[in-house]
């Protein structure tokens, strides 16, 4: 490992820790507000860690998507003009979204682990892959925006939005959709990892001729 | 004396060829001016030279090494660019000081010291937002990147264009300061051609994707001259020279000629006074025109 790639792997791991503490902060001001509205409710605090796992286990993945999107127009670009290769950009990546998901399923799990809940390593998986898949989904879709613009955001939003109405639907037509999907979480984690394999290599693609654009 | 050199260079965006089979040597130790118009592509060809963006054909080497994902090479070229203040995301969200932190991780030769040196010169508050700087405040942090980098090759694209007469020239007298006590070299590109032009040991004129000079700046100008008097006898003292501009002014002639070697005399009825290196591209540019 050369200099160039153990300067640019330490800036995008400190990076990480500082998303992660971002992130964790916002789940501690909900858990925060959450004890306010409840407390003095029967079984308050049970509902609040419930409440604040459920929480975690969506805005992890979520948050590595968004702090993934605008990475190659801010981070990866500024590093560029610094000097920094392309392929230290792509590893510097992949160790900032894993050290974003590892600290925060590690958190996860801690409060988990407290609180006596059961399946903690299925669910830390989950939220792990997810979140992996999720944040290489940001980057490539970030990699597009800096091509073609606010346009791609604006679609991808859309498609967003048909997906959401699509699974609000089906759970107002079926209440125990949710359920039924939660059934199937190791065929969830088996498609994230590969999804995520996948969108690792388009992202190495376009990432081979990204350019500087400050 | 190390040698960056771009071969072959052509840049195309979309239909738009933006750099046309350009050929440059940078030797090291020198410092150079690089001036051209608005979109001749000073821009992409500073981006180019130094990988910032690829190339859709040609090659970049120094000393015979790509420099394209080349550690070797990348750690010794500084090309600091000016950060958009528009843009939701992006660096200009950043803080100065924070900034300034990223360019200490990826310059190999940062020099700290000289940093916050140049920091108390220019009056930089560097808890402000990039975002929030004022233009002159945003080329300052620029040079500074570029100067504490302490890198051997360091390019600066319209260093100048925002900042007052007094941190212009401080700018200069930085610049000849460095050059003077590590002999790196500089690329400067920019538009204030008149008082950088003295800084500029050799000069490279690009226009319209395409580099019409790159020569001595000295030797340049001595080639280089203003001829006038009456219409007839200009006209028969430039006969032989290459002209670049002619213009006729309340019945006389006046006409920029570039020679191939100084010239003593243009002969009688006419009179010849040096060019400025400011002078000499506007003929150029206005003779293009003119061509076109």
């Amino acid at each position: 490992m050369g200099i160039l790639s153990k300067r640019a792997a330490k800036y995008y791991f400190l990076h990480g820790l500082k998303l992660s503490a971002v992130s964790i902060g916002s789940i501690l001001c909900v858990g925060f507000v959450w004890t306010l509205s409840m407390f003095g409710v029967d079984d308050w605090n049970e509902r609040v860690i419930r409440m604040v796992l459920q929480f975690t286990r969506y805005i992890v993945p979520y948050l590595n998507l968004c702090y993934s999107l605008y990475s190659p127009s801010w981070h990866d670009s500024m590093v560029l003009s610094m000097g920094a290769r392309r392929k230290d950009i792509f590893y510097g990546n992949i160790i900032k979204q894993s050290v974003f998901a590892l600290i925060n399923v590690l958190f996860f799990g801690l409060i988990a682990l407290i609180s006596g809940q059961t399946g903690i390593v299925e669910q830390a998986a989950m939220i792990t892959c997810m979140s992996l898949f999720g944040g290489a989904f940001g980057l490539y879709m970030g990699h597009k925006v800096k091509k073609y613009g606010r346009v791609v955001m604006m679609a991808a939003c859309f498609i967003f939005i048909i997906f959401y109405m699509g699974t609000s639907l089906l759970y107002i037509v079926d209440g125990g959709f949710m359920a039924k999907i939660e059934t199937y979480k190791q065929v969830l984690i088996a498609g994230a990892v590969i999804l995520f394999g996948v969108m690792e290599v388009l992202i190495y693609r376009v990432n081979k001729k990204s350019m500087v654009v400050l | 004396m190390g040698i960056l050199s771009g071969k072959n260079i052509v840049k195309k965006y979309g239909k738009d060829t933006v750099l046309k089979n350009v050929n440059i040597d940078i030797e090291t130790g020198k410092i150079y001016g690089l001036i051209g118009r608005n979109g001749a592509g000073k821009t992409t060809l500073l981006s180019i030279l130094t990988a910032q963006n690829p190339a859709t054909e040609g090659s970049v080497t120094l000393d015979g090494e790509q420099v394209w994902e080349n550690e070797k090479a990348l750690s010794r070229i500084c090309y600091s660019r000016e950060i958009s203040q528009v843009t939701i995301f992006g660096p200009n969200t950043l803080k100065v000081k924070d900034y300034l932190a990223t360019a200490r991780t990826f310059y190999a030769n940062w020099d700290e010291e000289y940093a916050k040196k140049l920091v108390d010169l220019f009056d930089i508050n560097i808890k402000k937002k990039i975002s929030k700087l004022s233009k002159g405040m945003l080329s300052a942090v620029t040079i500074i990147v570029a100067l504490a980098s302490k890198a051997d090759i360091t390019i600066l694209d319209e260093p100048v264009a925002g900042l007052d007469v007094v941190a212009r020239e401080q700018f200069y007298k930085l610049v000849i300061e460095e050059y003077a006590n590590t002999g790196r070299t500089f690329i400067i590109s920019t538009h204030i051609i008149e008082e950088a032009a003295s800084l500029f040991e050799r000069v490279i004129i690009i226009d319209k994707g395409e580099i019409k000079f790159e020569d001595n700046t000295e030797e340049l100008l001595s080639r280089a001259y203003r001829v006038s008097g009456a219409k007839e006898a200009v006209e028969k003292a430039v006969s032989g020279y290459k002209v670049y501009n002619s213009e006729n002014i309340g019945g006389f002639e006046a006409a920029t000629v570039l020679a191939e070697h100084p010239v003593e005399d243009f002969g009688d009825g006419v009179q010849s006074e040096p060019v400025s290196l400011q002078n000499l591209f506007y003929a150029m540019c206005v003779n293009e025109e003119k061509g076109a």
